[in-house]
């Protein structure tokens, strides 16, 4: 057991692996009543093809990661997972995103009942080809839900004209036919290379003692056995410079319409390095394109932009991406602001004081990202999944420098780009 | 702690030493109509924009980014007969600064900016200004309106609560937005800081003293009439029910029912568990039947409309599945009326109900808002009380709450292809 203090955010954590592999992080909240806990799997809906120790490729059909996140709602007995963590007084869900698909629950009870119900039902598989079947018109309602909103739909939109080959082309539900497709051996398949106890990490942010449940942790593993695995990774992605579509138009039933302008970048294989320079972009388009900007007022007064504008930096191993995006009926001076603007951020940079007056609004957001035990959970298992500590995380903000900012200038110039525009329907 | 700053002005301290933050809310309240909830919805993004000391967006940035990215917002909410036009804003602890010590006193003389100079020009509000929020609020509703289900679920309330606070919505409407002026604004400010009870709510870890005398200082009110009647009973009328049809995949349904049951009345506590055997969590007979059983939706759940006696049943499904749908939902009410639930569910839901309450002393958010219902219902009841009135619902009780329920007003949307 390895325990780890910051006296500057005033918190600690405690870690340990388990002999089966299971990398277990538990986090103390003094006064709190609530426990939260997370089990997460880093397979995500980008893991369309994973790769083995061996070098045996192992494909999954798009949304394969969500469906079976569902899935494992369903325990041996044909009893409902979720009614079992209602009867305890606890708060169960699920979530897949394309990095990683994570189970939690809350309780403000003695959280391990729910804790033993948490691991149990997260290692083990019990579906059948009815099942998976009965399973497709629930996730079909879901898909649609998401296609009929026209923030999600401009996103995905965006993904798909910018990717030619890379999972994010997909959506994390998969497409109405490989959901309609996907098999009772697809999920299984999946859930046998990716749930195994040392892929996984379990996270616990608790206002009880930890002793207790690390122990009770332990005894839960204790009585299980996993056979050995080949372990897993996903298989990057080796996706052309060019975007897949340059410019894209479709029609929805809305009022104003929607537009967004995304840049396609490298993806930056070191994790630190990577979390570094988003960062650093993300610092940059604040000071061009918010309020800290002069201009941003007469965007507003000139209405190419209204309060539904905002931008995103996202970076992985193998993609990386800007988008601004708004709602406006000035589709091309909209084009061009972001365009004039990126040009002029990325030759001139920003200045030492907005630098200063930004690493300071981000350490106040971090110091109360502290109070969120979701949120902890989650950067945790991100962390670790990345081999990162967490606090130098939290640290980073504060350790950017101007020559820092000055790198990143040139990997943020990209001629690869995209427009998407919704239009409302005439 | 609780102190009469004014005779309908009123502070609350709630000291924790848990968060690692501090909250400061001002609640503003005044009847819910059309006309005050659209006049304060745009009074609300002026006063948080920019104000006569930090006239500009700039300066607005610099100001919260020199408090380590404090927040501030303002947002309006219903409560039955009351709108309330909340001010909330939050700053780091100082114990996690080396120079703290003016925190808190340069934080105060900021909300004191925003709230007592706003940005006017000779004595009127900025027209720049009052152009820009008006444009942004017109595109705030209409994207609401763009949202399908959040359609389904405004339409419903206005049909149910015709000429009631129920049909109002907080945020207000483009008709009356239309013809809002700045002398409107004006009007609506000066009602706001002269007129309309006020809640202040404190709270995190600080010195009480050091700062209600900070308070006193720098957030002078005069005296007012004190708060009124938040609660009341919407008047259900015949059942009526609108089908419009919009180009989408699915169709969403919103069907508001009358509880007859007030947030104060002594069969409150069963209505909130009978609302959780029927459809507020997945344990619940709606998500359990509608979709596990018959897999018809992904989302399905009701919740209350407390302070106006009410309940919204909200779904997203499959057009053939309306009807078939709309006859669950109904049989599953009837299965309620009939007492056709265990007490094991009694049990789960009790449970679910007492873990919110108790997750909610944990959230600094749900503190505050707790707080502000206690002010509203002018009642002090303690989280505990409120667990033990849940732990002794029985299920006479729940069945009484079932037979008050009246169908008012259901909205559905039904998607259909380009084609059609």
């Amino acid at each position: 057991m390895n325990k780890i203090v910051s006296d500057k955010y005033q918190e600690s954590y405690i870690e340990e692996t388990l002999p089966n592999g299971l990398k277990v992080i538990l986090w103390h909240k003094e006064g709190y009543e609530k426990s939260y806990f997370v089990m997460a799997t880093p397979m995500g809906a980008m893991d369309l093809k994973q790769v083995d120790a061996e070098g045996n490729v192992i494909e999954h059909p798009a949304g394969s990661a969500h469906f079976l996140e569902h899935k494992m709602f369903e325990n041996e007995n044909g009893e409902d997972v979720m009614s079992l963590f209602s009867n305890m007084g606890a708060n169960v869900n699920a979530a897949t995103s394309y990095d990683e698909t994570c189970y939690y629950f809350t309780t403000t009870q003695d959280p391990i009942p729910a804790l033993n119900l948490l691991l149990d039902f997260t290692q083990e598989l019990s579906i059948t080809p009815q099942s998976v079947e009965k399973e497709k018109g629930i996730i079909l309602q879901e898909y649609q839900m998401g296609y009929q909103m026209s923030d999600f739909r401009l996103l995905r939109e965006v993904l798909e004209a910018l990717y030619q080959k890379h999972p994010l082309s997909y959506e994390i539900l998969g497409t109405e036919e490989s959901i309609s497709n996907i098999t009772c051996e697809d999920l299984q398949n999946c859930y046998r290379l990716n749930y195994h106890p040392s892929c996984m990490i379990l996270v616990g942010v608790s206002g009880q003692p930890i002793e207790p449940i690390l122990e009770a942790i332990r005894e839960n593993q204790k009585q299980k056995h996993f056979e050995p695995i080949s372990k897993v990774e996903r298989a990057l992605c080796d996706e052309p410079e060019n975007v897949a579509k340059e410019r894209v138009e479709i029609e929805m039933d809305i009022h104003t319409p929607k537009i967004c302008r995304a840049y396609k970048l490298k993806g930056i294989k070191d994790a630190a390095v990577r979390l570094k320079k988003e960062w650093c972009i993300g610092m940059i388009l604040d000071v061009y394109f918010s309020s800290m900007n002069e201009d941003y007022q007469r965007w507003l007064r000139e209405a190419i932009i209204s309060d539904y504008f905002g931008f995103e930096v996202n970076l992985g191993d193998d993609y990386g991406y800007m988008m601004f995006y708004g709602e406006t009926e000035k589709l091309n001076e909209f084009e061009k602001l972001i365009e004039e603007t990126l040009s002029r951020a990325v030759h001139e940079g920003i200045d030492k004081k907005s630098l200063e007056q930004l690493k300071r609004r981000y350490f106040g957001q971090n110091i109360k990202m502290l109070n969120d035990f979701e949120g902890i959970g989650i950067t945790m298992f991100r962390d670790a999944f990345e081999h990162l500590d967490f606090f130098e995380g939290l640290d980073i903000v504060e350790n950017i420098m101007m020559k820092d900012i000055q790198e990143v200038l040139d990997f943020m110039n990209t001629p690869h780009k995209t427009t998407v525009i919704i239009q409302p329907r005439k | 702690m609780q102190i009469q700053l004014q005779k309908g002005v009123t502070l609350t301290c709630i000291h924790t030493n848990k968060f690692k933050d501090i909250a400061l809310t001002i609640n503003f309240l005044a009847p819910l109509t059309e006309q005050n909830a659209t006049e304060r919805t745009l009074l609300a993004l002026m006063l948080c924009d920019r104000c006569m000391r930090y006239d500009t967006k700039v300066k607005m940035n610099r100001v919260m980014d020199d408090l380590y990215g404090a927040s501030l917002f303002a947002r309006c909410v219903g409560y039955g007969r009351v709108h309330a036009l909340e001010l909330r804003s939050k700053i780091i602890n100082p114990c996690y600064i080396h120079k703290s010590n003016n925190l808190f006193n340069d934080w105060l003389n900021l909300i004191n900016e925003i709230l007592f100079h706003p940005l006017k020009i000779e004595g009127q509000f900025s027209t720049d200004l009052f152009l820009e929020s008006k444009r942004l609020l017109e595109a705030k509703i209409m994207r609401k309106l763009d949202d399908t289900q959040t359609y389904t679920v405004l339409k419903a309330f206005e049909t149910a609560g015709k000429d009631q606070p129920l049909a109002v919505s907080p945020q207000g409407s483009l008709a009356c937005l239309e013809k809002v002026t700045i002398k409107d604004l004006n009007r609506q400010y000066e009602s706001m800081l002269q007129k309309n009870p006020i809640e202040i709510m404190i709270c995190g870890d600080f010195n009480e003293n050091q700062l209600i005398e900070m308070i006193r200082d720098k957030l002078v009110f005069e005296s007012r009439e004190n708060a009124y009647e938040a609660q009341y009973l919407v008047k259900a009328g015949q059942y009526e029910k609108i089908k419009e049809t919009k180009q989408q995949g699915q169709s969403n349904i919103a069907s508001v029912f009358a509880t007859n049951i007030a947030v104060t009345d002594p069969l409150y506590p069963a209505l909130k568990v009978a609302n959780g055997i029927f459809g507020q969590y997945p344990s619940s007979f709606l998500f359990q039947i509608v979709r596990e059983q018959h897999s018809l939706c992904y989302h399905i759940s009701s919740s209350l409309v407390s302070y106006d006696g009410a309940m919204i049943i909200v779904t997203g499904i499959e057009k053939e599945n309306i009807e078939k749908t709309m006859n669950l939902i109904d049989e599953v009410l009837d299965q309620c009326r009939k007492g056709q639930f265990d007490d094991d569910l009694i049990e789960t839901t009790k449970n679910m109900q007492i873990h919110s309450l108790k997750a909610s002393l944990d959230e600094m958010n749900a503190i505050l808002v707790y707080n502000l219902n206690n002010r509203l219902l002018n009642r002090e009841l303690s989280i505990e009380e409120n667990i033990a009135q849940i732990q002794k619902v029985t299920k006479e009780e729940i069945l009484q709450v079932f037979a008050r329920m009246q169908p008012m007003s259901s909205c559905i949307v039904e998607g259909v292809e380009e084609h059609e």
